[in-house]
């Protein structure tokens, strides 16, 4: 038996796979709100690599973990291969209240039924079993896998949740996958523990591309390893999205094995999205400051350089004047977005045609 | 620039079911003063065992199984516990990789940065107090000596009346000046108590506000010293004032007032910490000989000047002299009896380097180790330790050596202990072991002798009696929470950590990853060490961060004169930190340079496999990554260990093992393709290119 064929529904393949649009994440801490994810919006093309990059504790990880559903989205929609499968439901109550508060009562009902519909599209969506398409890779490679399964019962567990019982068919895909990551198909009677680091991070692979998705997340998945096993596992993820098709966001926060592995990059600050450009071209023009002090802070192996280099700080405070003019989600070049107000847009639009 | 720190041929292994695991095969390095060494290389490459084993901390299972590693003319592998205290974290600090791991949960920042202050400052006064009567007891008795020898009569009345009168006016300073200290740790705790008061008040909790008040008025009390708060200090005055203006907040809540006041004592607290502090040990001989004599507490300085005079003149000068006897005397008797010892060493050598049993060597070990005991000079500041350790040192080598042997005829060790596994016996290395104790203090004597003609006694009598006087000040310094507290928080200031004040009582959970290792950083900071070893501070840590703590490490490095030991697999963050690099590889170093040489010239095929291992900003090519795993340890690979995963490798790399070639003075690697008979190659192309790349960065700057 195989795995079940879920058709795409998008009109053509050249419609973005995922599509996340104003997504919120909203944590309770302590009777305050934190926004973890705020506003965030943008398209993952088919067969591209997003780079997702920023400080610890940006909302970089809680937006992947969000897409695939770990948590449910405060606020905001996520498309996936056309597919509906996430709509925040305690913002949308939250905007029926208060248009209900402010009298507007048509508003109110409108966006009752927007939310009643969505809910009911998401729910039918969803159990096309699409979610299956979509998987994710952990940062650590130690505490992300059963220490006391063994590396088969590791591979196989998604195909036996998908209720495939059919032993011979499970061995030889776990042997597949096995030898996809460059391990061995004895590997799969043994205990995670005793493989090197870089091995588990194999391991991980092969469990996240079991199901054959289309969509990898993948969480910080080389920042727990050595310099030597992280090009391992970059090659790795490079080879599989080239033979498999993969699409992936990448989530890191080493820059230079971002700009070396993602056609785009994301930059994130505080829950909101920065910047988003071509890898190179974000690397080249950097233009809103906090991407440039971000960029300032790459060591580099070259002593003569790095004596030189000069880090830049960012001070939201004093690097914007937001206090009149808001800053929007705007467009300075094709396909170069920088959150803006209208004066840095000038500005930014010069400093690109320099 | 002074070597500060010296590895020599170090071997550690670890005891583990399957074998013993040799993690460090013989490495030497020196860390000089004010450098920073990076020892870059794969996990399980034994950089960071290289790091544990000069902290004294390695797993219980650990064992030296050779070399040395020379702080200070120590030996750090063969010195005790004991000794080991007196360094660890005092000398030598250390910053470990997880700053969550390595911080108490349930202690508060302030108590964690301050206890090994206070635990330090105890274990120090009870130090002091030791050293200062062994010390006098032996000067008694040496001076006694030598005055004799000059052939004056009642020498020993005389002497004793002398050290008599030391110790008799010594302990008179040091009650003045307990009470002195008592006093000025109290006006320093009101004066921090005084800022911490006025940061309180902007909170706003009644109750804990004027019960800290209270306590400020406690501390300011206590601060009544003739040389601190005096009697008629405007200070007192206004503790009055705030005790009246408390009662009035209590009742209503009103602020202003109290805040003026404190402001009003800050101030006033001012010129008493800036007091010149008197002296102390003049003051006590003064008293011990006048006891009517007048303090002036208004002109410290010149009263001072005047005691002191009085002291070198009636009783210090000649003291000195007679010091100086002593000194001299104590010397000459080392000086034969090193002569003497290091005949007797010699022949232990003959002896250890023939074929001798055990029985022999213990005879020998006792002759030598009498020898080198007699001529260690008992009253010398500075402790010849390696002869002080000479007896252990051997003592320890010859019981491996027979544990050793009868491994070898019975296979069973000698007792449960089980320091060495049969796999790895090596008599060779425990038989020289044993030899070079012998020759290393040989050679340290050798020395001793040729420098002795140019000693000045002199000199060494004035040092002794300062040493003396400090010892006998320590013996009352005593450190105090508040000061121990005050010290922290700037401390903290130092390291960037803000409002120092207010997150000095938080938990470690209240703090973000990066000012975690900051915290990290202060408490190795707290006790002013000379070498720091960084064990991958910033890897767990974000680009930013990381940036933050590496300027910060390099800031206090040249603030402080620090020499640092850099351990990290990351070769980008390196190339801004380190003046030299090792590069490890299965417990060897493979590569050694400059950190100019080992990034724009780099010989090893290990060393290249890095490189090209990292992406850098310009790379698009396919990454070279290393294939393979490092080797299993517990049988290390013959030959080259990098051979099987080398694409570079040779057949003699399988076969023997590649000695150091120099490329330069400072640069060497340990590889058969640097040998003239060896074929060219070129390092990766990803290598070349970056280089090539670097070089045109170079030039357009």
């Amino acid at each position: 038996m195989a795995e079940k064929n879920i058709p795409s529904k998008r009109k053509s393949p050249d419609e973005p796979l995922l599509r996340v649009k104003d997504m919120k994440q909203y944590f309770k801490l302590s009777g305050e709100e934190l926004k973890a994810v705020d506003n965030v919006s943008f398209d993952v093309k088919q067969g591209e690599v997003l780079g997702i990059v920023g400080e610890s504790g940006c909302g970089k990880t809680t937006t992947g973990r969000t897409i695939i559903k770990l948590y449910e989205p405060t606020g905001g929609d996520v498309w996936f291969d056309g597919y509906h499968i996430g709509t925040g439901v305690s913002w949308a109550k939250k905007q029926i209240k208060e248009a209900a508060a402010a009298g507007n009562s048509q508003l109110a009902s409108e966006l009752k039924k927007q939310l009643a519909a969505d809910k009911a599209e998401v729910k039918r969506d969803l159990k096309s079993g699409i979610m299956d398409k979509m998987q994710m890779i952990f940062q650590d490679p130690v505490a992300s896998l059963d220490p006391r399964m063994t590396v088969r019962e590791i591979i196989a567990e998604g195909l036996r949740i998908r209720g495939i019982t059919d032993k011979e068919y499970i061995d030889k895909k776990v042997t597949e996958m096995l030898t996809l990551v460059g391990l061995v198909p004895e590997h799969a009677e043994r205990y995670p523990h005793e493989f090197s680091g870089g091995q588990r991070q194999r391991i991980g692979i092969a469990r996240a591309i079991v199901l054959e998705p289309s969509l990898i997340i993948a969480d910080e998945p080389v920042s727990a390893l050595d310099v030597s096993i992280q090009a391992q596992v970059i090659n790795l993820l490079n080879d599989l999205r080239n033979t498999m098709g993969l699409t992936i966001i990448f989530i890191a926060h080493d820059l230079s094995v971002v700009k070396y592995f993602s056609n785009r990059i994301l930059v994130m600050y505080f829950g909101k999205m920065v910047e988003l450009a071509d890898a190179s071209e974000l690397f080249k023009h950097p233009l809103h400051p906090y991407t440039k002090s971000l960029l300032s802070a790459i060591p580099l192996p070259d002593p003569h350089y790095e004596k030189q280099r000069k880090r830049i700080t960012y001070v939201p405070a004093v690097d914007h004047d937001y206090s009149v003019d808001k800053p929007s989600w705007r467009e300075v070049a094709p396909g170069h977005f920088v959150n803006c107000n209208d004066a840095e847009f000038t500005a930014y639009q010069e400093e690109l045609t320099k | 620039m002074d070597k500060i720190l010296e590895v020599k041929d170090l071997v550690i292994s670890f005891r583990t079911y399957n074998g013993n695991v040799k993690a460090v095969r013989d490495i030497s390095f020196d860390l000089e003063k004010g450098e920073t060494l990076a020892i870059v290389g794969e996990s399980g490459s034994g950089k960071s065992v290289t790091a544990r084993a000069i902290m004294g901390i390695e797993a219980g299972n650990a064992i030296n199984e050779g070399g040395e590693i020379f702080y200070d003319g120590k030996d750090l592998l063969k010195i005790s516990e004991e000794e080991f205290h007196q360094l660890r974290g005092n000398r030598v600090a250390m910053i470990f990789q997880d700053p969550l791991s390595s911080l108490n949960p349930i202690m508060k920042i302030g108590r964690q940065l301050t206890e090994a202050m206070i635990l330090n400052g105890k274990a120090n006064q009870k130090d002091a107090e030791k050293e200062y009567k062994t010390r006098t007891a032996l000067l008694e008795k040496t001076m006694t000596e030598a005055i004799t020898a000059q052939g004056k009569p009642n020498a020993a009345a005389y002497v004793k009346d002398q050290m008599n009168t030391l110790r008799s006016f010594t302990k008179i300073s040091n009650s003045h000046e307990r009470k002195y200290d008592d006093a000025l740790a109290a006006a320093q705790t009101a004066a921090d108590e005084t800022e911490g008061l006025l940061i309180a008040i902007l909170d706003g909790k009644p109750k804990v506000i004027s019960r800290k008040v209270t306590e400020l008025a406690d501390q300011i009390k206590a601060s009544v010293h003739d040389f601190v708060t005096t009697k008629d200090s405007p200070v007192l005055a206004l503790r009055e004032k705030l005790l009246a203006v408390n009662k009035a907040y209590v009742k209503t809540g009103e602020t202003t007032e109290l805040t003026a006041t404190l402001k009003e004592i800050k101030e006033a607290m001012v010129p008493i910490l800036e007091k010149p502090s008197p002296d102390w040990f003049s003051i006590g001989y003064k008293l011990y000989k006048d006891a009517g004599t007048k303090l002036r507490p208004n002109e410290v300085e010149p009263m001072n000047a005047q005691f002191r005079q009085y002291l070198d003149d009636n009783f210090l000068n000649e003291f000195t002299g007679n010091v100086e006897a002593a000194i001299s005397y104590s010397h000459a008797a080392a000086v034969e009896n090193q002569k003497k010892a290091v005949e007797i060493l010699k022949e232990s050598e003959k002896v250890f380097s023939s074929q001798y049993s055990v029985g022999e060597a213990r005879k020998q070990m006792k002759l030598a180790g009498d020898a080198v005991e007699a001529a260690i000079d008992k009253l010398s500041i500075s402790k010849d330790s390696l002869a002080y350790t000479f007896r252990n040192a051997i003592s320890i080598a010859i019981d491996r050596y027979e544990e050793g042997i009868k491994l070898e005829k019975t296979g069973n060790p000698i007792s449960n202990t089980k320091k060495i596994a049969k796999q790895n016996l090596d008599m060779e290395l425990l038989k020289s072991n044993i030899l070079t104790d012998c020759v290393r203090v040989r050679e340290n004597f050798e020395n001793r002798l040729e420098k002795a003609e140019d000693l000045d006694f002199r000199k060494l009598a004035v040092e002794m009696i300062e040493h003396l006087r400090k010892t006998a000040g320590k013996m009352v310094y005593k450190v105090t929470q508040g000061m121990a507290y005050s010290r922290a928080i700037s401390l903290m200031e130092e390291v960037g950590i803000p409002e120092a004040r207010k997150r000095i009582k938080q938990y470690p959970f209240q703090f973000s990853g990066g000012m975690r290792q900051r915290i990290v950083i202060a408490i190795a900071l707290a006790a002013n060490p000379d070498i720091l070893i960084c064990d991958e501070p910033t890897t767990a840590l974000d680009v930013t961060i990381q940036a933050q703590i590496l300027e910060l490490i390099n800031k206090l490095k040249k603030e402080r004169n620090l020499s640092i030991i850099f351990i990290t697999h990351d070769l980008g963050v390196v190339a801004n930190m380190a003046d030299k690099i090792a590069v490890m590889y299965a417990g060897k170093i493979v590569e050694y340079g400059t950190s100019e040489e080992v990034f724009y010239d780099p010989r090893h095929p290990y060393t290249w496999a890095l490189l090209a291992s990292m992406p850098d900003l310009e790379s698009t090519d396919r990454l070279e990554a290393i294939p393979g795993t490092p080797p299993n340890m517990i049988h290390p690979p013959v030959g080259d260990a990098f051979a099987v995963r080398n694409k570079y490798a040779m057949e003699i790399d399988f076969e023997e093992e590649p000695p150091k070639f120099p490329i330069t003075d400072t640069h060497w690697a340990a590889t058969w393709l640097l040998h003239p008979d060896a074929p060219k190659v070129e390092p990766p192309r990803l290598v070349t290119e970056r280089i090539a790349r670097m070089a045109q960065y170079g030039k357009e700057e």
